[in-house]
This record gives structure tokens, sequence and C-alpha cells, in this order.
């Protein structure tokens, strides 16, 4: 079991250590002002961004302005980057943290967008077995509802590992806590997530077990 | 027992991130497939639901056009003699003629008259244009932290000042100042930031056992501690309106102060954060 841990974790170590220093060179050619460079971390990082705020935000519309403010404040301050041992990743997405957060802020008393109005185009045609006779909407409802129980910080890991599929390090540096907190706060809001799927009045699926 | 599962869940979720299959995961971890079944049908779930929305590609392609437009404003070529003098090569070298011109044209009675200023002061511009001109001198990491701890340092007697004279308005954008203040002293300390300090606490990232850290550290609990001794000398002689106002300087002034002596002890942990109580007068009453 060792090893097929070892194994995993290395592979993934192994590419990502490639990806980090692709990265770190264009984030050096960004900060000399090499427009190429900015191009190419906006086409690198633009899909999980915009993941990660829709996921926190739940608002399609909005999520496509914050994605590009992002950018926006990330050309503006990657001067002041400085490479102290934790990935340029990280320092996005806490950019992108504090603007969903102050999006929410200024916008606090306009009502929230019904989810049926998100552009969920290209809905997967391939029904997964939880999945099977349920109204997708209602699942995308329920998982929304049920990440509302979440502490701040196991809904903040589940967006960054899952909607930014960042590392378990990158989370950790994200957040700012140790990377065995990290996988805590993973597992107990996974749980957390399970417990309160299940309470929920059941359409289908095996989660009801 | 708990951690290696946790490491085995983690190791599942890297490898259906990276296109394996749940049913592969299980049979990898077949011994522990009965807890792991159970939580991986909520990561595809969860997957389902985090890929579904779709952004426009006209959104994506406006982006772009607006972060290239920006660019290209920000590259604009500045012919201005400041932009001449201000390049790294000459920067430095400006920046001391012009402090020596400053320090010159202004009488010593004006300089010293500047110093013991606040904000809304006549000459309280002098004060921080040295400030600013001392803050881009060439200086080492640790060397431009001890600088802005001393500036949060000023801002905190400002501070003390303006309350002294029951200026709370313009008391208040001083705890930001000692804020930024601190968080700049952190990071040339070599402090790993969250931008949130309230949901993301500091961690160290740092050897902390360097006497220079050490230094820095015992100025900041100096600081703080006279800050607070001064602030809450101002107290005895006042309202219990006012009384309420000061506090709440107080209390923000050392929460300020405690996160970062927090973080460089790596005591940042959820069971250590400060916790503030407001008395209020049912407590009092008690």
């Amino acid at each position: 079991m060792q090893e097929n841990l070892g194994n995993g974790i290395a592979m993934k170590a192994g590419l990502d250590g490639k990806l980090n220093q692709d990265i770190e060179q264009l984030v050096r050619n960004a900060q000399r002002g090499d427009q190429e460079a900015f191009g190419e971390l906006y086409e690198h990082f633009y899909d999980k961004i915009f993941r990660y705020v829709s996921f926190k935000s739940g608002k399609g519309m909005d999520a496509e302005d914050i994605t590009g403010e992002v950018f926006l404040k990330m050309l503006n301050s990657i001067h002041s980057f400085k490479w102290k041992g934790y990935p340029f990743s990280s320092w996005l997405y806490r950019i992108a943290h504090n603007l969903v957060i102050d999006h929410y802020r200024k916008n606090s008393k306009l009502s929230p967008v019904p989810l049926s109005s998100i552009p969920y185009d290209n809905l997967p045609t391939n029904a997964m077995t939880l999945e099977d006779s349920v109204n997708l909407n209602q699942s995308v409802k329920r998982v929304q509802d049920a990440m509302k129980n979440l502490t701040d910080l196991q809904h903040e890991v589940i967006a960054l590992r899952f909607a930014a599929e960042l590392t378990i390090a990158e989370t950790a540096f994200t957040i700012g806590r140790k990377k065995n907190a990290v996988k805590a706060l993973q597992h107990s809001g996974l749980k957390k997530l399970r417990r309160s799927l299940i309470s929920e009045p059941q359409i289908s699926g095996r989660i009801s077990s | 027992m708990s951690e290696i599962f946790e490491d085995i869940l983690n190791d599942c979720l890297d490898r259906m991130t990276n296109g394996q299959s749940v049913e592969a995961c299980l049979k990898l971890y077949d011994s522990y497939s009965r807890e792991l079944a159970p939580l991986l049908e909520v990561v595809i779930l969860t997957m389902n639901v985090v890929a579904l929305p779709k952004y426009k590609r006209s959104a994506k392609a406006q982006g772009l056009i607006k972060l290239r437009e920006q660019i290209r404003q920000t590259k604009k070529p500045n012919k201005s003699l400041l932009q001449i003098f201000m390049r790294p090569l000459t920067k430095p070298l400006m920046l001391g003629l012009f402090m020596i011109l400053l320090a010159s044209v202004t009488t010593g009675g004006t300089t010293i008259a500047s110093a013991n200023s606040k904000p809304g002061d006549t000459l309280y511009w002098i004060k921080t244009s040295q400030e600013n001109l001392s803050l881009k001198l060439p200086r080492s990491d640790l060397s431009r932290a001890h600088r802005q701890a001393t500036l949060a340092n000023v801002r905190g007697e400002e501070m003390r000042k303006l309350l002294q004279e029951g200026n709370f308005s313009s008391a208040k954008p001083l705890i930001s100042k000692i804020q930024k203040h601190l968080r700049k002293s952190a990071v040339y300390s070599g402090l790993v930031i969250a931008m949130d300090p309230i949901e993301m606490p500091l961690i160290s990232d740092v050897n902390r056992s360097t006497s220079a850290i050490n230094e820095l550290r015992s100025l900041l609990t100096n600081d703080s501690t006279k800050l607070s001794n001064k602030l809450n000398e101002l107290l005895s002689n006042e309202t219990e309106a006012n009384k309420f106002l000061i506090t709440q300087f107080i209390r923000q002034s050392e929460l300020r102060y405690r996160m970062i002596l927090e973080a460089m002890d790596n005591e940042a942990l959820p069971s250590k954060r400060v916790f503030w109580r407001v008395e209020t007068k049912a407590v009092r009453k008690r």
C-alpha cells in the first residue's frame, strides 16, 4: 500500500515539478513585461480560475467578469510577487478568493441568481450511477446546499482541490495551513458533504444507502 | 490510522483528477474500499457539478483583449524626466540627492516639527514624503522589515495623539496603516502572508532562530506593549462612550501586532487564535 501511495505521489510530483518550472519561467518573463508570457499565463489558468470562481460564487455571468478581474489584478500586482517558497498558483487563487468575497460584499443587496439561469451547457450524457434518474439541476442544488454546511476552510479546500485542481501543497500554501491539515479538512469536508446529501430527500442514487 | 486513510483518500483524488476510475482506486486499496467508496461517490458528484459551468468563448477572448490593452497602457514609453531619473541605475542616486535637497530646503526646526506632526497638520506631508523616500533607498529585506515596523509604531503614536484630542474619525484610518506596515514588515522578514487575516492566518516559512528575526520580534513586542499602555492611559479621563471607542482601538492594534508575533512564533493555530470580547454593560453587570 505504501508503495502504491509512493508511486502515485512521485509520478504527480515529477509532472508538477516540471510544470512549476515552466510557470516560474513564464512568471519571471511576465514580470519583465513580456506580453506573450502574460497571454500564456492567462491561457494556462483561465479555465481553472473560472471553475473555482463559479463554484465559489454560484453565478455564471458574474464568474466571467470576476475571472477577468483576477487576471487584470495579476497584471497590476505581478511585479510585487516574490518567490518565497510558495507557488504562483497559490498567490493567484488568493486573489480570486478575495475578489469573490469583495464581489459578494459589494452586491450583497442583489438577490442570488437562481441556479436554473446558470449556463449549464454541454451536460454530460454518460449517466453516472448516482445520476441515473436524477434531474441534474436538482443534483447541483443538492451539492450547493450541502456545501453550505461546511466550515469556511472545508469549503475552501473542496473548492481549491476540485474546482481549481490544486495539489495538496498548493492548497496548503493558499489557505495558510500545513499539508496534513489540508488532508484532514478534505476528509472531514467530504464526510460532511455525504452526511448532508444523505439527510436530504432523495430522488434516486446510491448515496441514499 | 486516520492519517493513513487521509493519505489514501488524497491519493485516490489525485488519481481520479488524472483520469483514473473509481473502480481502479478501490481495487488498488481493496482493504479500505468499504470506507472509500461512499466518499469517492461524493467526489464524483462534486466533480460533475464543478465541471458544469461553461464560460462563453467570447468572454474569454474579451478578457484577453482587455489584458493586452492594459499591458499596452502600462508599457507606453513615458518620456518624462521623472521616469529617466527613476531608472534602476540612477534611482538610488537621485533619491539620495532629493533627500539632501529636501533636508537643505527645510530648516532644522521644520524637520523636527514635521517629525512630530500627525494627519491633518500642515507639515505632515514633509514627514510622509521623507518616510516614502527612505523606503525607496536600497536596503536589505530585514532592514526594510525593521523600517516598516518602525513606521507602524509611528502611526500608532499618531493615532494616540489623535485619540487624545478626541479626533476619532481621523484616528480610524491609522489602524489600517498600522496593519499595512506590519504586513509589509512580515513579508520582508520572510513570513507567508495570507490575504485575509481573519480567514487564513499567517504561517511562518523561515528559520525563526536567527538573531535578526528575534530582534525584530522584540521590537514589535515592545512597540505593541508601549502602544497598549499609552492608549490605556487615555481611558481614565474619558466619557463612557469614548472609553468604548478607545477600547476598540486598543483591541484592533493589539490584534494586528499579535497576529504577526504569533506567526513568528508559529502559534497561529485555530485553538490559539486571539478572541476578543467587547465588554458591554450587560457583561459588567454580572
